[in-house]
């Protein structure tokens, strides 16, 4: 195994001419497998595994060439994959529909550069040019809208949206095209299968699926890399671990948990411990209490070098240290499983993606009060239907509310040479989500706790938790008050009009304020979110 | 009766004459999107093009090719979910 997962590639028409070693390019990151053909003067390279049997991994360079990357992206498949003709310079590059990959790609001076690093590529393109933000990915990202885009926060800096390709001629880097290559008829028109009489015969097909698309993924990782898996007093990820503790050998992987004692019911260690005794797997539990007290100074804390994301920080930091001690390279997760059972409007949600981002930030905007933190006057930057209307479209069939925290968490996760598994967005399980026999009144949303009660054998005390993780940002403004106040006093934010900076220092001086006194966090965590990004465009000198 | 579309429950965009103008409003009555077909498209884009319309207006332009009947209906509907505001 490789000391790294990040991969940082240039490519010019003049590069293809010398012998660079394209292949020592990827590190090794256990799943999915590297990829290095070559006929002639073309070269497919990258990762590429399937799991549906669609694809012949063997024949992936002859799919590739003769028909481009649609099949490989309507499949079951994790992959990053760069197609080149040495020759002619003709390069196209794909990700997954999954988001499994976070490829961001930037033109600079003769040369495409691509990487998983999105710091790398800012430092790359700091040297030569100033970083300016893009308008779209700020507005986004403080109403906590995410979408499928090429869009990052700086604006020379795009990411290769999930299941798009990009296309382009070495000669010629202003012809770069993106688009995207899934087909939704190709899974709308043929989602058919087996209708369900009772949620006790829908469940255990449930459990046969996912344990199948468990084994499909264990099957193909390597011996000699360590495998992980989230474990918690919840369902989604209980679930996960139960399928490798009845498939694997033991002690081919672990569990670990991670708990803050200020989250009030969000994780049950007690539970989890009990849990793993039962199935008789091992398990290594993590108390990031002290740092969801946010006792160190953010300036030295919070990472300056990935995508912004605070639930990163908060809730990911800390236990990638953690897993990365252990030695794992490969986690099995469940979070954001619970996306995967609501299948309401699903078909529509997948079909009319930036529709749904313009009425999610209308909605996201009024009801969740993040008007009162920000100034009036921002209101039309925010609804203006314009920054929509100039959006790609790429759809998606996994649920983007799920998807939205996919990227930052991979990178996260990838720069410290994990890879994460999130066997919850396998399309032949969203399939089956959709099947799922409700009765009138029932909602999908409800799914997951209509199925509860016939896994009771398997997990007789998980729950599902009424904590939505908000605590640890309210502590933010507890115990670094001075720093807060600090990034407001050279707030960018306010440059662009969308805050006023006295207005929120007062707010944070309020001991009154809704930060602190209010139990659903909501407040303190929009706020968190400002001060973070504020920071962060402060720090790397973004304008 | 005059129509005025709700700017927060559509958006035209350029890609929905690739959709065969089917697209989705929303529903701000019951926070639900609700999908918009072809002919219902076309009586929501001609009172965004014309910023106001009346149901005069409207039956000259689509009564024929709607049916003045079920153009009354669908205005009917897109008032009561707020889609498109209608004051006499």
């Amino acid at each position: 195994m490789d000391k790294t997962n990040q991969f940082f590639l240039e490519l010019s028409f003049d590069n293809l001419r010398r012998e660079v070693n394209w292949d020592s390019l990827f590190p090794i990151i256990g799943l999915p497998k590297k990829v290095y053909q070559r006929k002639w003067d073309k070269l497919l390279f990258g990762y590429f595994s399937n799991f549906d049997g669609l694809v012949n991994e063997k024949e992936i360079f002859d799919e590739v060439e003769k028909n481009g990357f649609k099949k490989l992206t309507n499949s079951n498949s994790l992959f990053l994959l760069l197609f080149i003709d040495l020759i002619s310079g003709n390069v196209a590059i794909a990700v997954d529909q999954f988001l499994s990959f976070s490829c961001f790609f930037a033109i600079l001076e003769d040369k495409l550069i691509i990487s998983s690093s999105f710091g790398r590529m800012k430092n790359e393109l700091k040297k030569s040019k100033s970083l300016k933000t893009d308008t779209d990915a700020i507005l986004s990202y403080l109403l906590w809208e995410w979408h499928n885009a090429e869009n990052t926060l700086v604006k020379q800096i795009k990411v290769l949206p999930g299941g798009s390709q990009l296309r382009l001629n070495l000669k010629d880097l202003k012809g770069l095209q993106v688009g995207t290559l899934i087909e939704l008829n190709n899974f709308y028109d043929k989602d058919e299968g087996q209708e369900y009489q009772s949620m006790e015969d829908f469940s255990k097909a449930w459990l046969e699926l996912l344990m199948q698309l468990v084994e499909e993924r264990l099957r193909l990782i390597p011996d000699e890399v360590n495998i992980g898996c989230d474990v918690s007093s919840g369902f989604d990820c209980a679930l996960i671990a139960f399928c490798l503790s009845q498939i694997s050998r033991k002690g081919r992987f672990k569990g670990f948990s991670n708990y803050s004692s200020i989250m009030g019911d969000e994780n049950n260690l007690d539970i989890v411990k009990r849990f793993a005794n039962i199935h008789n797997f091992p398990l290594e539990v993590f108390d990031y209490t002290k740092h969801t007290l946010h006792e160190l100074n953010p300036d030295e804390a919070w990472p300056s070098d990935t995508l912004v994301n605070p639930f990163v920080y908060v809730h990911h930091s800390q236990y990638i240290n953690f897993l990365n001690k252990n030695d794992i390279r490969l986690l099995f997760t469940g979070e954001y499983g619970d996306e995967s059972y609501d299948t309401k409007q699903m078909e529509i949600l997948s079909r009319f993606p930036i529709q749904r981002s313009y009425f999610d930030s209308i909605a996201s905007y009024r009801r969740r009060r993040k008007q009162e933190l920000f100034v009036d006057s921002a209101k039309d930057l925010f609804l203006d239907q314009t920054r929509f209307k100039k959006r790609g479209f790429y759809p998606l069939i996994i649920p983007s509310k799920s998807a939205g925290c996919y990227l930052p968490v991979v990178e996260a996760y990838s720069n410290n040479c994990i890879n994460r598994l999130n066997i919850f967005s396998d399309t032949r399980l969203l399939s089956l989500a959709r099947r799922a026999p409700l009765k009138e009144g029932q909602q999908s949303f409800q799914i997951k706790e209509l199925m509860m009660p016939f896994f009771k054998s398997i997990m007789p005390e998980n729950y599902i938790s009424t904590s939505n993780a908000g605590e640890p940002f309210v502590q933010l403004f507890v115990n670094q008050k001075n720093f807060v106040l600090r990034i407001l006093d050279h707030s960018i934010l306010e440059q662009y009009g969308l805050i006023d900076a006295e207005f929120l220092k007062k707010y944070v001086n309020n001991s009154n304020s809704e930060i602190y006194t209010d139990k659903s966090c909501q407040m303190a965590m929009l706020l968190y979110q400002i001060v973070y990004l504020d920071w962060y465009l402060q720090k790397n000198q973004i304008v | 009766m005059k129509y005025k579309i709700n700017p927060e429950a559509v958006i035209f965009l350029d890609t929905d004459a690739l959709n065969g103008y089917v697209t989705v409003a929303y529903d701000w009555t019951t926070d639900d999107l609700f999908l918009i077909k072809p002919h219902e498209y076309q009586i929501l884009k001609m009172i965004d093009d014309l910023g106001v319309a009346t149901d005069d207006i409207l039956n000259n332009h689509l009564g024929e090719a709607v049916g003045e009947e079920v153009l009354k209906t669908i205005l009917e509907e897109f008032v009561s979910k707020k889609i498109v505001y209608g004051q006499d």
